[in-house]
């Protein structure tokens, strides 16, 4: 019984040396496998769409353009032969319509390319102000990745939320679970002095509670920080894999009387989410991890909250001192990460909706405008 | 027998409506084209310049919605009759449980297969997160009674250390309580998604029907028009969205689930358990650290994916059918806002 127990003790001793952090990441190829630029990778596929780069939207929707202009022509030849004058003015009523969504397209397109200028010097300047509020010799270790096309400025929000985020939450799930194990086994830690069981017994570690507590909403804080992390990752992954469609039926309905505000709406949604929605989230991904890079902000790893890290070290004035300050730091890093964040989602979605309705307005469609039921359940649901 | 054939007809109304209402519509188009012609010439003999005027006028209007009908007999034989399957499928849009051969290659079909599956996930998703949280209270606590052992080694009775390693926090078992609620809460939505998506064949039917007929005579017009519009956003743009859009969850958690729901699922959930208890982290490692990442980006992935499919595909659908209807039937008819309603619910 007694070499168990040694046994028992010794594999725990042992066990506890080891760091499984650095396997609790997900994989360097997540992100360029969630925005593929066609093909299926990852079992993610924009084929359909043909997202991944401007010129490739850039032909199909200049490439509807000229379907219509050819549709137009063939319906004012038919109104010459039949001498049908109605059928040559609403031909001469259409035409400059298909050229207005030329003038559209570019003008989208060139306001991607100045968008992607647009991005890098906001991050730079973001980059620029970290710095002076830090110590101002950090250098910058993380840079603005250029843009060059639709999938670098996804991929760069997505390794930002993934490499910066949600890795760093499972390291300190991890972390936390830890501490969360070595704060309730010393909790249960009993003294018993009672000779023929008449006595006093008594619990002294009791007392890390409220710290218990405070692990515990820590955990549920990095559990909300992947949540929100990798969901807005996928609703990103949704928009660029599907949105791209909306230009594609937007300039195609636009070129028709009847369909003309529908596709209106639908050029609308594709430049407020497709373009303008990541453009406003990537300054706020890049700040994020430049905050943390810039202010040196450690994380920590798990070994220093294992049991063998407290046994090793001083385990009773290690709970009372440091690691508990770094607890309650840490705690409040893990808030106002997830907090800038969602700071940042909100601006974006925000401004992405005003700007829809704004452009609803001037595409003429009713249903953008401000204060449409479309416009408001899509507030409402954000 | 008439019973039989009234059956047969509203059935078939359902399956291949475009079969009934193109000819109810042609007859009825005939009919009033019939009574304008008489007005034409009553107003010929009666000398009666101006309704010959407006006869005439009202005549090529009714020329002109046979060729709405026209194309949109075009329009439906084209839903019916498209292979929607092939063309998901070509694009790998298509899940591996729609690809058998049982599942239509209609429109609908497609999109009720889509949703159908992604319910099914759901389902699965929680099973295993319930799964997940049961093997976790497996994972026993260990108890070191040094009282006892004292007792048993000197006979004094009642003077030691006891404690207690409980190596699962409760907060893990909390996070997957919470996450089963909230998919289940959530389920509701994509569960109400899959009624109204049983019901477009049906909507599409009736308001085109209604929508083609009403807007061959002058008073119902624009009342026609809005019809036409619900129909089209309904029957037409919502099914569509839904093989898009769940097309591209579907298919991505088929190829994730391929990742983590095998054989491996049972050793990769212990070695998350194990990983974080302290005393057998490293020491009992059954997978290597690629298999991991690779079973964990897995997990996550899916995950992300039921996310989006439960909580931002559906309003997304609804807001696009919604900005279609308003905008489609304000051009053709009067203004219709089918979500005010759903919206003020919210």
């Amino acid at each position: 019984m007694r070499n168990l127990a040694l046994a028992v003790l010794v594999f725990l001793v042992i066990g506890a040396s080891a760091n499984a952090s650095s396997i609790l990441n997900l994989p360097a190829s997540f992100c360029p496998g969630m925005f593929p630029s066609n093909g299926l990778t990852n079992g993610m596929t924009t084929s359909f769409s043909a997202a991944g780069t401007y010129t490739g939207l850039l032909g199909i929707a200049l490439l509807i353009v000229l379907m219509v202009f050819s549709a137009l022509g063939i319906v004012y030849a038919f109104g010459y032969a039949l001498n049908m004058e109605s059928l040559k003015a609403f031909t001469r009523t259409e035409v400059p319509e298909s050229v207005f969504n030329v003038i559209l397209i570019c003008l989208v397109f060139s306001g991607v390319a100045f968008a992607g200028g647009a991005i890098a010097f906001v991050a730079n300047l973001g980059l620029v102000g970290i710095e002076s509020i830090s110590s101002g010799s950090a250098a910058p270790t993380i840079a603005p990745v250029p843009i060059t096309s639709t999938r670098d400025i996804y991929i760069a929000i997505c390794s930002s939320y993934i490499d910066h985020g949600v890795n760093v939450a499972l390291d300190n799930l991890l972390t936390t679970s830890l501490t969360a194990f070595t704060l309730k086994s010393l909790m249960t830690f009993k003294v018993n002095m009672a000779p023929s069981w008449f006595g006093v017994s008594f619990q002294p570690f009791m007392g890390t509670m409220p710290i218990s507590n405070l692990i515990a909403m820590q955990a549920g804080m990095f559990d909300a920080m992947v949540g929100l992390l990798i969901g807005v990752t996928f609703m990103l992954y949704l928009i660029y894999s599907i949105f791209p469609l909306f230009l594609y039926v937007g300039v195609l309905l636009r070129s028709f009387p009847w369909t003309r505000s529908a596709g209106g709406a639908f050029i609308a949604l594709f430049i407020s989410f497709y373009i303008i929605f990541p453009a406003l989230l990537y300054p706020f991904s890049l700040y994020m991890q430049n905050v943390y890079a810039a202010l040196g902000v450690s994380t920590g790893g798990p070994a220093g909250f294992s049991l063998y890290g407290m046994l090793a070290a001083a385990p009773l004035s290690g709970m009372a001192g440091d690691a508990m300050l770094a607890e309650i730091s840490g705690f409040a890093q893990t808030v106002s990460y997830t907090a800038i964040q969602f700071l940042g989602l909100v601006i974006a979605f925000v401004v992405a909706l005003d700007l829809m309705g704004s452009l609803g307005d001037l595409l003429g469609a009713p249903s953008l405008s401000s204060g449409a039921h479309a416009n408001m359940l899509l507030k409402r649901v954000i | 027998m008439i019973q039989g054939i009234m059956l047969q007809t509203v059935t078939q109304f359902v399956t291949s409506p475009y079969i009934i209402w193109f000819p109810i519509v042609m007859i009825a188009a005939l009919a009033i084209i019939g009574v304008l012609a008489m007005m034409y010439m009553l107003s010929t003999f009666a000398g009666r310049g101006d309704l010959r005027a407006w006869s005439r006028v009202k005549i090529y209007e009714i020329l002109l919605s046979v060729v709405l009908v026209l194309l949109f007999f075009a329009l439906a034989v084209t839903l019916f009759g498209f292979d929607f399957k092939g063309l998901f499928g070509s694009v790998g849009l298509l899940p591996t449980a729609c690809k058998d051969a049982s599942v239509a290659t209609d429109l609908f079909s497609v999109a009720m297969c889509n949703l159908h599956q992604f319910n099914n996930n759901i389902l699965t998703l929680n099973f295993m997160t319930y799964y997940a949280g049961l093997s976790a209270t497996f994972v026993p606590s260990l108890k070191i009674n040094g009282t006892a052992l004292i007792e048993h080694l000197t006979l004094i009775q009642g003077i030691g250390v006891d404690d207690t390693l409980v190596p699962i926090p409760a907060f893990v078992n909390n996070f997957l309580g919470y996450l089963i609620d909230i998919m289940y809460s959530a389920y509701v939505l994509s569960q109400v998604q899959l009624l109204l998506l049983g019901a477009s064949l049906l909507l599409f039917s009736l308001f085109m029907a209604i929508g083609l007929i009403a807007r061959i005579f002058v008073i119902t017009r624009s009342f026609g028009g809005s019809m036409i519009a619900l129909g089209a956003g309904l029957g037409v743009v919502y099914p569509l969205l839904v093989c898009m859009t769940y097309g591209y969850v579907n298919v991505g958690m088929d190829y994730n689930a391929g990742i983590f729901v095998t054989s491996t699922m049972s050793l990769a959930i212990t070695t998350l358990i194990v990983s974080m208890v302290p005393f057998f982290s490293g020491a009992v490692l059954p997978m290597g650290v690629a298999a991991f990442q690779q079973w964990l980006s897995g997990v996550l992935t899916y995950f992300g994916l039921a996310a989006a499919g439960l909580l931002f595909v559906p309003f997304l659908n609804f807001a696009i059918v919604d900005v279609f209807v308003i905008d489609f039937s304000k051009a053709i008819g009067e203004k219709v806002d089918f979500m005010k309603l759903l919206t003020n619910v919210i």
